[in-house]
């Protein structure tokens, strides 16, 4: 009596199962674009010198420096 | 836009090694950290020459392409530098690079790697320009008070060169012009041969 119910039970589960099965098998595969990690950007502080770096300014500086040391005198 | 390159003239260079003391003592760089090296090639031989190798501040830096944290950022003027913060001490830079620039103090046991430690080119990292953090971290910033890397400032022949590309190519090519020709203890011949 107790294994007939049982099986009755497992019985009415399994078109559930099944048509779970099929809806999720049936599904369109979307194409979705997961970006964990975006490489090559730079992902640390931002350096306070970077907005002295490149000035006019500062290059004409440098290369002064540079022809005023490391030239032969 | 200027590209701050660093270039050493093997014909001038005496392996005195003043460059890789200026750059540890002005960096006040960790025992067993070697930011600049000097490399001596036919050692004992004659013709032997010697060069001073540390960063070359790539234009397109390996070790940034494969940081898996991407901590490198390259400035205006072409220096690449990194985030000791972000860095995870992986040693991807180390093998991605041609000349065996990044470092790594030791400081755990079974070979624990630290931060990467590498030339900055002087002019320190992310942190407040000439603050106690960023001289802890990455060393002095020159470049932030308009000097140039101290090993090049100080090379006693003037072998090492360090600024503008432009420039440093120019004073190179007018020693060479001078010279009558460049050494091939390095380059194309040493390479591949006289006949390629």
């Amino acid at each position: 009596m107790m294994a007939t119910k049982m099986l009755k039970q497992r019985i009415g589960v399994l078109p559930v199962v099944i048509l779970g099965t099929l809806l999720m098998s049936g599904c369109i595969e979307q194409e979705i674009e997961q970006n964990l990690h975006e490489p090559g950007e730079y992902k640390g502080k931002t350096d306070p010198f970077l907005k002295m770096s490149g000035t006019q300014e500062f290059t004409d500086k440098l290369e002064q420096r540079l022809q005023q040391i490391q030239t032969d005198r | 836009m200027a590209r701050m390159k660093f270039l050493c003239d093997a014909e001038r260079c005496i392996e005195c090694n003043s460059c890789v003391t200026a750059c540890k003592n002005e960096n006040e760089v960790p025992w067993g950290v070697n930011r600049r090296r000097v490399v001596t090639l036919q050692d004992g031989e004659p013709g032997e020459k010697s060069i001073s190798v540390a960063c070359m501040h790539c234009t397109d830096a390996p070790c940034a392409a494969v940081c898996p944290v991407d901590c490198f950022y390259t400035t205006e003027e072409g220096v690449v530098l990194h985030d000791k913060d972000q860095c995870i001490g992986c040693g991807y830079c180390f093998y991605a690079c041609p000349f065996g620039a990044p470092q790594y103090p030791q400081q755990e046991a079974f070979g624990v790697r630290g931060k990467m430690d590498k030339c900055t080119f002087c002019s320190g990292g992310p942190e407040e320009d000439n603050s106690l953090a960023e001289h802890e971290k990455y060393g002095s910033n020159r470049l932030a008070e308009g000097k140039l890397p101290l090993c090049a400032e100080m090379c006693s022949t003037k072998a090492l060169l360090a600024g503008d590309g432009d420039i440093v190519a120019d004073i190179y090519r007018q020693r060479t012009l001078r010279r009558g020709g460049r050494p091939q203890t390095w380059g194309w011949d040493k390479a591949y041969g006289s006949d390629v």
